[in-house]
């Protein structure tokens, strides 16, 4: 072990408050002995800075016991001051209980004041010393710790005060006891704090120091005397300082002995342990400041207030605990202003939360609204107490006001507004006592945005091949050879089933071009059978189409399928290929890695009769399309050979399912095919019927895996809905909610003007929904086909308009307002 | 009046009369079942012109039967025909195809673009 006498500690790896004292005691010496220490202490003695002294003490402590002073050098690593060196000694293993309990303290007020109070590294680093030689007894608790604020308003004086309190007395909700100068205009009005005699004005009225303010005083009490140069506010200058240092001397004994009488002349003992915090703007009208550096100006606060105190008080206090606070600056105004922002953002959140059920979010506000509160509100009088005046008039409202959305991520921004305007603003603002005369929360310059960019339904100018006199169909779409195409009927009485190919349009010398459908031969028997088909893209360069006929004759359905290979030669693209095994309608049909798989849907018979006669007893006709519904998937397989292309799933490939049908089918971000929602059987209750029902199923298949999982059910069940991923947003648009009794045929049927968004990224995926007015009922069988530009949707018919048939483009809408 | 009687009594015949060019495609003429309260028989005969017949023809090219409470759904626009045949709501006969593009006869009336 290293002698104490022999220890020699590093200057710069000292905690800060040592530090300092050592820089300021030993300004030639980069190492320190415990011997330099003491004979400091000896030259100290009988002076009034006990808190050097205390901070002398400490030093002496850690200087003469080596295993800290290790410790200590280990963990203060060059440059590490202030909150990094309280973190640092909360971590020291090395320190006691108690030790460790006041550093703990300690770092967790310079973390709560770091949090209220931007800049002022001096202050804040005066404040923490108080605290800590409060905590560690070195302050005997009757004698106050005192200290002097000076600055201009708004700055985090009695913000930091506030925080002293709460961490004094490890209590969140202690309060500092109040002395407001504001409300002396005389020293007659003295008598306020000390309480008037019966018979004189003021008489029974609270005075500062009450047993209420004493019990939220907690029991190591602050006493903020705030705002003393503007006491005397109308006096003529002498009076106004004699006013000011009559103050100071109502708390000179104070000072002096910690002891404060009551009413009764008696002291009042909850007052013993007490930290008095004079605050004051004295010099914040001195035309000469804004040519000051920030050092100037720190000192000339600090000189402007050691003027304010009278003489005899300057000693009492000690010259070291009079901090001439910095200005802040403007973008420390709009941090706080972002701090303030963001508590009011959080109450709203919680608010939302309980009233309405569901999540919202606020982001930050933008650095250029920062920037600019910083610009407008970076007035010397007034500091950051504009930002509250702001707050409550222009921000308040318009966050209480707007209209939430589930999932919404909202951010407080500014305006658009050209330079011009922003510097007028600004001028209106500065020269303004809080906000500019005619500006209200309707015509403020700030807005809430809504961030989520979440797809949107959107004109589609372009026309569509479909003639305004028929019922337009559209079975699917997709991309082949990079372009994109449609399979559709354009359905009047005549009209046969039709592929186009969709050219994009576009600004042609300044034009605006639209996109333009053209049509491509397809096989005759899919062109003249029924108007229906399943389409998806298989690659990039293929696509498989089955279509169905459904004979007059009542003989079996027909399906038939192609594949559409766009690298072979016109006339040759579709090349027909196995047909499914089974006639189905209302399955979901998709590709992964080459292969296309159907899943569920009902079997299409024509010799139904007793399935028939199930639905409708008096049925005495044929009558097409299936009621069964079949729990099954298929794998379509091209580079199998014929007849051989088609297979059934076995169970564990194909996971658990009901029967369904009506899914809206959508591959996902990743590569995953989604299948959400659909019709189902659901089984009554005994002696009753079954009845079909729209689900909130989710199936997900995965790629990799080649398997079936659930996903997360959607909260609106909805059937014959369309599925539309943009990026990394899968949503279910529309659809309908249906009840449908198998026995009766009585149908239920209600349209879902919703959009239902999965985040299948988060770690545990989530469906939020929203009701969106763009989702007209008329958009639960639309079809969703890519194009340059985004998703095109269609067909759409306008409720009482005609029959044409419209698109609608679904994109990220344009960042614009 | 049911809402489908009021359906095949007032609007169809106005739309059959606002779209000639459309109805006059039909190549055979529809017979309507519609089963249940407010149902009935009906039917979209094209002998001469089309026109609106009650009853059952003895004769017709395509059928379309559901329920009442289907149909009315349909008139509504809750359901399109297409939907309502995905979920089998409502069963064709004889020629499907014309059949289902029958979903044009609860498009709202409006007169034929010149």
């Amino acid at each position: 072990m290293i002698p104490a006498s022999r220890v020699k500690v590093s200057v710069e790896h000292l905690p800060k408050l040592q530090r300092a004292v050592a820089e300021r005691l030993f300004p030639d010496q980069a190492t320190l002995t415990p011997k330099d220490i003491q004979q400091s202490l000896r030259q100290l003695s009988g002076d009034k800075d006990i808190e050097t002294e205390a901070a002398l003490r400490d030093l002496l402590k850690v200087v003469s016991n080596p295993g800290a002073i290790v410790d200590n050098v280990a963990a203060v690593s060059e440059g590490q001051v202030g909150l990094g060196a309280a973190q640092a000694r909360s971590a020291d293993p090395v320190l006691n209980a108690r030790q460790r309990e006041i550093a703990d303290k300690v770092a967790a007020f310079q973390s709560e004041l770091d949090k209220q109070v931007k800049g002022q590294s001096l202050f804040k680093s005066v404040l923490t010393g108080a605290l800590e030689a409060r905590l560690s007894e070195r302050v005997p608790d009757p004698v106050p710790i005192s200290i002097v604020l000076a600055g201009p308003s708004g700055i985090g004086k009695s913000s930091g005060a506030a925080a002293l309190a709460r961490v004094l007395n490890d209590d969140p909700n202690a309060r500092v006891i109040l002395f407001d100068c504001t409300e002396i205009g005389t020293s007659a009005e003295l008598s306020k704090w000390k309480g008037a005699a019966p018979n004189y004005v003021g008489y029974g009225e609270p005075t500062p120091i009450n047993d209420e303010s004493l019990a939220a005083a907690g029991k190591r009490p602050v006493i903020l005397v705030d705002e003393i140069s503007r006491a005397g506010k109308g006096l003529p200058p002498d009076q106004r300082k004699a006013l000011q240092e009559e103050i100071y001397s109502y708390f000179a004994n104070f000072v002096d002995t910690g002891t404060m009488p009551d009413k009764k002349g008696m002291p009042i003992k909850q007052l013993q342990g007490a930290t008095i915090i004079f605050a004051t703007n004295a010099g914040y009208d001195d035309p000469a400041l804004p040519n000051m550096s920030v050092e100037q100006r720190r000192t000339h606060y600090q000189n402007a207030a050691m003027r304010e105190i009278p003489k005899q008080m300057v000693g009492r206090i000690g010259k070291s605990r009079v901090v001439g606070m910095d200005e802040l600056g403007s973008s420390d105004i709009g941090e706080i202003f972002a701090d303030k922002f963001r508590s009011e953002a959080n109450q709203l959140v919680d608010s939302v939360k309980a009233a309405q059920g569901f999540d919202i979010s606020f982001a930050p506000p933008t650095d250029d609204l920062k920037s600019f509160i910083g610009e407008a509100t970076a007035s010397r009088d007034f500091g950051t107490r504009n930002l509250v005046h702001t707050m409550k008039q222009l921000v308040k409202p318009l966050i209480n006001t707007t209209d939430y959305a589930e999932d919404g991520r909202y951010q407080l921004q500014l305006k658009p507004m050209t330079d011009l305007e922003r510097s007028q603003l600004i001028t209106a603002f500065q020269s303004a006592d809080g906000v500019p005369p005619g500006i209200t929360a309707s015509t403020s310059p700030f807005q809430i945005k809504n961030l989520n960019t979440r797809p949107m339904i959107g004109d589609y100018n372009s026309p569509v091949p479909s003639s305004s006199e028929a019922n337009m169909t559209i079975f699917g779409g997709g991309k082949v050879g990079g372009r994109s195409f449609m399979i559709s009927n354009s359905g009047d009485f005549e009209s046969l089933n039709e592929m186009h190919f969709i050219k994009p349009g576009g600004v042609v010398r300044g034009v605006q071009v639209p996109d333009t459908f053209l049509k491509v031969d397809v096989p005759k028997e899919f062109a003249e059978g029924f108007p229906g088909a399943y389409v998806t893209e298989i690659d990039d360069n293929r696509f498989m189409l089955i279509g169905l006929t459904l004979p007059e004759d009542g003989d079996e359905a027909v399906q038939h399928a192609y594949v559409f290979d766009v690298t072979k030669p016109k006339g040759e693209q579709f090349v027909k290929v196995d047909a499914p095994p089974l006639a189905l309608w209302g399955a979901g049909m998709f590709s992964a890695n080459g292969l296309v798989y159907v899943r569920g849907g009902r079997e299409i018979t024509s010799a139904v009769e007793n399935d028939v006669k199930t639905w409708y007893p008096n049925n005495d006709v044929e009558m097409n399309n299936g009621v069964v519904m079949q729990p099954m998937t298929l794998e379509f397989d091209p580079s199998r050979p014929a007849k051989k292309q088609w297979r059934f799933l076995e169970p564990e490939e194909a996971g658990s399912m009901a029967p369904r049908a009506g899914y809206a089918v959508v591959k996902g971000p990743n590569g995953e095919v989604i299948l959400a929602g659909g019709e189902t059987w659901v089984e009554g209750p005994p002696g009753t019927s079954p009845y079909s029902a729209s689900s909130t199923a989710v199936d997900i298949f995965n790629p990799e895996t080649r398997r079936f999982e659930e996903g997360p059910p959607l909260k609106v069940a909805t059937a014959y809905a369309t599925g539309v991923t943009t990026g990394d947003t899968v949503e279910i648009l529309g659809g309908v909610g249906l009840i449908l009794n198998r026995s009766t045929g009585m149908l239920g049927v209600s349209p879902k003007a919703t959009i239902q968004s999965l985040n299948l990224s988060a770690k545990v995926p989530k469906v939020k929904v929203r009701v969106d007015e763009q989702v007209p009922p008329g958009a639960s069988q639309i079809r969703a086909i890519p194009a340059v530009g985004g998703v095109v949707l269609g067909p759409f018919y306008d409720a009482g308009g005609d029959f044409t048939p419209r698109f609608h483009r679904y994109a990220q809408p344009a960042d614009s307002e | 009046m049911s809402q489908t009687e009021e359906f095949f009594r007032q609007q169809l015949p106005e739309l059959i009369k606002a779209k000639p060019s459309v109805f006059g495609k039909l190549k055979a003429s529809v017979q309507f079942s519609v089963e249940g309260k407010g149902g009935g028989e009906w039917a979209i005969d094209i002998e001469g012109a089309p026109h609106v017949v009650a009853g059952r023809l003895s004769k017709s090219g395509s059928e379309l039967r559901c329920s009442s409470s289907t149909f009315d759904a349909l008139v509504g626009r809750q359901l399109t025909l297409r939907q309502a045949f995905d979920m089998s709501a409502v069963r064709l006969g004889g020629d499907t195809s014309t059949a289902m593009r029958l979903g044009l006869i609860f498009q709202p009336v409006t007169g034929e673009a010149s």
